[in-house]
């Protein structure tokens, strides 16, 4: 038995509507850790270059870590991993709301779901209970509605359900996965996943307790840390304003997306869209998941007027990428088409780049309004929308981006695939890799593409978070300098992979201030290991190259190791005015030479026997990974 | 005016937390010869609570000088977007 887990993990096939339990045993969890760790081991053993995304062999693994024994704070984080419809390769993606608790109090460390049913279904988890039941009168349901239709169905109010909307079912590839109605697992696509399928929602509920190496050292921490980070969140604004409370200082930086990445400065619209103006138009309250001190998620209502809405508010991000990116100020229509996409089940970052694209086109003459039957004009907010109904309802227009905004630009004009901003298909988030030149590196070597909180290099930049354990402080908060950009991206990315596989809420860390040698102390008392600083970054660094070799597997490397070329071109005013960033090949070298990859970006055989991934060294040889003992059933 | 120090008028910008306790820009009036950290104390601020300090578009320290007509952003920590 291993301390911290249950040590088995659910399997379900779809085609044979059949389930049954597999041991997994602690070896496998010190060297994968779980969560987003050990998703990429499912995929290194049970997927080839030729698994497609969306058919039946793509293991679809939700998946825990040892740190959703107990109530510690931020551990109602899960994480969610298959290789993305978006990007062809491995991704995950993570969110809480309750589910990821739910699904571990049922007994269970991992659920993989694999074959495709040929009606709709929803998976009924609760304690030894599993059940596959028909979703029929629910799919087409969007994703609110959906949570609320199972638990009717089942009579049962108490249990936690991730759900996918329409564009999941419509197999639109920036379909996001949605947990109980307002968390979201958003990045690269997986809710496509779901629908390929026919998997329209997952309901659980258990009753089992995980043993922990010491029970009564995890509570008094928990209990120590959940204030900490309590009063830490209350002091820096972030309890208050969530997320929105960047957007006035992330602008003043460059750092905001402006114009889909052509404009520079936009401080009044940011002033309008950000806090404190955001909280008080919305009516803003936090809306935490379980165990979560800091309530990043906003609770908002607009009561009245064209773009009524209530629920779950727009994120940083989706400011950024619905709000600034296409110049709409009006925080209450961000509200609406944020909505929109949560109850259609879009991913708001990608949505909005489709979006910006479309605009982008438009202005430039590559797309008329007679084909978009829309006028597609910058800050146009009733366009947007609609853009997005489309988007998510697969029809019309919008159709056209169903396989994401690069697979787009090559329908709408020759010239407008140099427009999309993306890393490996995975559209950009809503930081500018010209203002943090950390970002730069960190996106185009990031395991599922495009990706800020794969590494949040960034607010180290903007001296917003420091790791003094491993060398991370104040003196790399420096812009415009290329020193130390590429050695931070590989410490923040390992340091990440690992809090995606223990699995906790990331802004625990970065804005809750918990140290990393507080949470290593929780992490030993769950577990009993001792391990060390050390032995995190060694255990990021194995999971960050597990996921590099399913990405080699898939046919990247150095060649899409890049950046796009508007992240090159320098501001005419601003913070970043005249600042051009380093060539993204400068970094490489020194990036590649400090994971011990060679100079095509693959891990050198010592290097995967230092990280104790020998057995998959063939990966880089080229040749297919072992898969004996992979189960299909 | 032999004694007297001659003042100098700077103007600030404060981001986030400061933002809402300062106000968000501010025009400071210092003697001159004040430095940034001089600037932080008249205005009740943590000198050492500043994550990002710009002078005139340029990162500097706490310590870097002050002139007149200055413009200066005061950045206290903060945070990434998140999805
Ligand atoms: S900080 Fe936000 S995402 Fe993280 S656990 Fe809390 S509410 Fe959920």
């Amino acid at each position: 038995m291993t301390f911290g887990y249950h040590d088995r993990v659910l399997r379900v096939d779809l085609t044979s509507r059949s389930a049954r339990s597999e041991g997994v045993d602690e070896r496998t969890w010190r060297t994968f850790v779980g969560g987003a760790g050990y998703g990429a081991k499912v995929l290194l053993e049970e997927t080839t270059a030729q698994t497609d995304p969306l058919g039946p062999d793509n293991p679809l693994v939700f998946a825990l870590g040892p740190y959703q024994a107990g109530a510690a704070p931020g551990n109602a984080k899960w994480s969610v991993v298959a290789k993305s419809p978006l990007t062809g390769t491995y991704a995950d993606s993570a969110a809480g709301a309750r589910w990821g608790v739910g699904l571990k109090k049922a007994g269970y460390d991992a659920l993989i779901v694999k074959g495709a049913s040929k009606t709709p279904v929803y998976i009924l988890i609760d304690d030894e209970r599993v059940e596959i039941k028909d979703a029929a009168g629910i799919w087409g349901l969007d994703s609110y509605e959906t949570v609320q239709a199972v638990k009717d169905r089942e009579s049962d109010g108490s249990l936690s359900v991730v759900s996918i909307g329409p564009a999941g079912e419509n197999l639109v590839r920036i379909a996001c996965i949605i947990a109980d109605g307002h968390s979201f697992a958003g990045r690269a696509g997986l809710g496509a996943v779901m629908g390929s399928k026919g998997l329209k929602a997952i309901a659980v509920k258990g009753s089992r307790s995980v043993e922990v190496y010491d029970s009564a050292a995890l509570k008094e921490s928990s209990k120590k840390r959940f204030s900490e980070i309590l009063k830490a969140v209350r002091e820096n604004g972030f309890r208050e304003h969530g997320t929105p409370n960047l957007c006035i200082t992330a602008e003043a930086f460059g750092d905001m997306p402006i114009k889909y990445w052509t404009g520079d400065v936009w401080p009044e619209g940011a002033a309008r869209i950000g806090a404190p103006n955001y909280t008080k138009v919305l009516n803003a309250k936090p809306l935490p998941c379980a165990n979560c001190p800091v309530g990043c998620h906003r609770n908002i209502e607009v009561k009245e007027g064209p773009y009524a809405t209530s629920g779950p508010g727009p994120e940083y991000e989706t400011l950024g990428m619905l709000g600034s990116n296409l110049l709409i100020d009006d925080p209450e229509a961000i509200a609406l088409a944020n909505d929109v996409c949560n109850r259609l089940g879009l991913d708001t970052i990608s949505a909005g780049a489709c979006v910006g694209l479309a605009m982008e086109c438009q202005e430039l003459g590559y797309l008329s309004e007679e084909k978009s039957g829309l006028d597609l004009s910058w800050g146009n907010a009733d366009s947007a929308i609609s853009l997005l109904k489309d988007i998510g309802n697969k029809r019309g227009f919008g159709a056209i981006f169903a396989d994401g905004a690069l697979a787009a630009s090559r329908l709408i004009h020759p010239e407008a695939e140099r427009l999309v901003a993306h890393v490996k298909g995975l559209d950009l988030p809503a930081h500018d890799a010209r203002a943090c030149w950390s970002l730069g590196i960190n996106y185009a070597t990031c395991t599922r593409g495009a990706c800020h909180m794969r590494g949040v290099t960034e607010d180290v930049e903007m001296g917003g978070f420091f790791i003094p354990e491993i060398g991370v402080t104040k003196d790399w908060s420096v812009f415009f300098s290329p020193e130390h950009k590429a050695e931070l991206a590989v410490k923040l990315q390992d340091y990440c992979a690992f809090l995606n596989s223990l699995v906790i809420c990331a802004f625990m860390v970065d804005g809750g201030e918990l140290s990393m040698t507080s949470l290593l102390d929780m992490f030993n008392s769950i577990t009993g290991w001792g391990w060390t600083v050390d032995d995190v970054m060694k255990a990021g660094a194995r999971i960050t190259n597990a996921q590099r070799l399913v990405n080699l597997m898939d046919g990247h490397g150095r060649h899409t190791d890049t950046i796009p070329y508007k992240m090159t071109v320098p501001a005419k005013e601003g913070f970043r005015a005249g600042q051009a960033p380093v060539p993204i090949d400068m970094y490489l070298d020194e990036y590649y030479g400090l994971r011990g990859w060679d100079r095509s970006g693959r891990p050198t055989a010592e290097c995967l026997r230092d990280l104790g991934l020998s057995e998959y060294a063939r990966v880089v040889s080229g040749a297919p990974v072992r898969r004996a003992g992979a189960c299909t059933g | 005016m032999h004694g007297v120090k001659a003042v100098m008028k700077v103007n600030v910008r404060c981001f986030g937390s400061l933002a809402e306790k300062i106000g968000s820009t501010v025009t400071a009036s210092l003697e001159e010869g004040a430095t940034l950290r001089d600037l932080l104390l008249s205005l009740g601020a943590d000198p050492e609570g500043i994550s990002v300090l710009v002078l005139n578009g340029r990162q500097v320290t706490v310590e870097a000088a002050l002139q007149d007509g200055d413009n200066v952003m005061l950045v206290p920590p903060v945070i990434g977007g998140y999805l």
